[in-house]
């Protein structure tokens, strides 16, 4: 079965561009997932994904790439969540319960109106079979803007994720950070459409980054691991995708579940076995 | 450095549309150690933030010449509750660290120089044998010296400190105020909210007393005074906040 998937790999086109992109993929939301889940917004990266469905719509509705339509909703959403939560004295979970919905909502309306090329399903559950040249291209540039941000900011981000208040106090310009790792899981979002699909691109970005938070204690080791962890869910997933001819995003998906569950369990010092067996010594 | 001070002029903040201070108008000497004190709801929280620029308010705020914008990598701040997720990834070290961030700039990581005043700062409220931990596995009082630890590294001219020794016991508190009062005497500034009306004469020079609005503000010795404190606690209940130590 896997000599199967490695000759699938030699020979076909498809399977390689479906394992670089996925890998990409994997890598990206790694990265990124880190600081999400750090700072408590999970729920932001669920809404963003969903959001960018009516831009994709949109795209598809005027012949642009689906980029731009996608990133302008995924803003859109960050910010319209930010302003009324700040204007409003409801909970940000409730803002943003409201609002990706009823941005999903729209989405689903406006695709089928927008004809042909446009296939709702895999819009919602991806397809990295599909995946073009182009597409590659795409993953690699986000990737790669990502990471350098990511090098770049890092001392600021761990600043601004781990107290925001002193950040703001020091001058340093908290919003700026916000809205910066929003634009990029936007764009991570657009990305990964084509790998796991909108519903569970959440999976991607929260699901390593958790697994890695279980193995350390260290903010830099932590985004390796999750890193790590999200490509290897990629290769193995890819792999029953292909060789049973499962959704691709819902093998990776559960791939990186399999992962989560076993530090939950395991982990040297945040596992539930070790915490067990102090609690009862 | 007395164009140095904080000039506040109008104050006025409310949170929706209930007004929390009224009317401030005063100025705090830099090169002092200054304290506010009221009872709570005062509005002292409230002040601090609307001088660091955290709040929204009316009026204005300037230090010196300058605006807040201009001076901010020089203000440390240590938070009355800390909000944070002490589950994050991070050490003790590491967290005295974050103090030297804002004066690297954009882009540069912490070298050797500010390494070394983390552990200085971490030597100076005796918790270096903590400086591998996760901050997680922290007393709440620890904590409170970690964060005043970070500030001491921060460097800045100006200190604000939002009640900084709650929880903290008494040997600790001495020892922190006796390295406050030296970093005063090298020029530095702090801003103190504090709680026991009984340090006031031993720990501050220069005083604000505030009930929604201020009651009286200037050197202590001129404003802590039995009608003043009378003024904002009830007049029964002076000599037994103070523990005796006030002019009349
Ligand atoms: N975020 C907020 N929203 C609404 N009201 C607030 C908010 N923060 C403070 N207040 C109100 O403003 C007033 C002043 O609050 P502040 O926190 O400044 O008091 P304080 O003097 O610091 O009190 P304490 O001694 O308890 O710390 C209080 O009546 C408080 O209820
Ligand atoms: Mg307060």
């Amino acid at each position: 079965m896997i000599n199967n998937f490695v000759d699938g790999l030699m020979n076909y086109q498809f399977l390689q561009n479906a394992l670089i992109t996925s890998l990409l993929v994997g890598f990206v939301s790694g990265i990124l997932g880190a600081f999400i889940i750090l700072r408590g917004m999970s729920l932001m990266g669920d809404a963003i994904s969903h959001s960018v469905l009516p831009g994709v719509a949109v795209s598809y509705m005027f012949g642009l790439n689906y980029v731009f339509g996608a990133s302008f909703f995924g803003i859109l959403t960050a910010i319209l969540i930010g302003y009324i939560t700040e204007k409003s004295t409801l909970k940000n979970d409730t803002v943003i319960g409201i609002v990706f919905s009823s941005f999903f909502a729209l989405g689903i309306i406006l695709i089928s109106f927008a004809e042909s090329a446009t296939n709702l399903y895999h819009i919602l559950f991806g397809n990295v079979l599909a995946v073009r040249d182009s597409d590659i291209v795409l993953t690699a540039i986000v990737t790669v803007i990502s990471l350098i941000f990511i090098l770049i900011f890092f001392k600021e981000l761990k600043l601004t994720s781990f107290d925001p208040v002193m950040a703001k106090a020091a001058g340093l310009p908290v919003k700026f950070f916000h809205y910066a790792l929003m634009f990029l899981l936007t764009l991570v979002a657009v990305v990964s459409l084509q790998t796991v699909g909108t519903i569970l691109v959440i999976s991607m970005l929260v699901t390593p980054a958790a697994t890695a938070y279980l193995l350390t204690d260290n903010l830099k080791i932590m985004i390796v691991l999750s890193a790590l962890i999200g490509m290897l869910s990629s290769i193995i997933g890819l792999f029953f995708s292909y060789s049973y001819n499962l959704a691709s995003g819902a093998t990776i998906v559960l791939t990186a579940a399999v992962f989560f569950l076993l530090a939950f369990l395991f982990a040297p010092k945040k596992g539930l076995i070790v915490r067990n067996r102090l609690s009862r010594n | 450095m007395k164009d140095a001070m904080i000039q506040i002029n109008n104050l006025n903040v409310y949170y929706s549309n209930k007004i929390a201070l009224q009317d401030v108008n005063i100025s705090i000497p830099s090169g002092k150690i200054t304290g506010i004190i009221g009872p709570n709801g005062a509005g002292k929280s409230t002040l601090m933030k609307s001088m660091l620029g955290l709040i929204d308010y009316q009026g204005t705020v300037s230090f010196g010449r300058n605006k807040l914008e201009q001076v901010q990598k020089d203000i440390a701040y240590v938070e009355q509750r800390q909000d944070l997720d002490l589950t994050f990834p991070i050490n003790v070290f590491d967290t005295v660290l974050l103090g030297t961030y804002p004066k690297l700039g954009l882009v540069k990581r912490p070298g050797k120089k500010e390494k070394q005043l983390a552990k200085e700062a971490l030597e100076t409220v005796d918790m270096q044998e903590y400086s591998d931990h996760q901050i997680s596995e922290l007393s709440g009082g620890q904590l409170q010296r970690v964060f005043i630890a970070r500030a001491i590294a921060q460097q800045p001219e100006w200190f604000f400190l939002d009640e900084p020794f709650v929880g903290i016991d008494v040997v600790s508190e001495e020892v922190i105020i006796d390295v406050l009062k030296k970093l005063r005497d090298q020029g530095k500034s702090m801003v103190i909210v504090h709680h026991d009306l009984s340090k006031v004469t031993k720990y501050f020079d220069h005083l604000v007393m505030l009930n929604e609005e201020v009651i009286a503000d200037g050197p202590v010795d001129q404003v802590f005074t039995k009608q003043y404190l009378g003024n904002i606690y009830g007049t029964g209940f002076v000599e037994a906040l103070t523990g005796g130590v006030i002019s009349d």
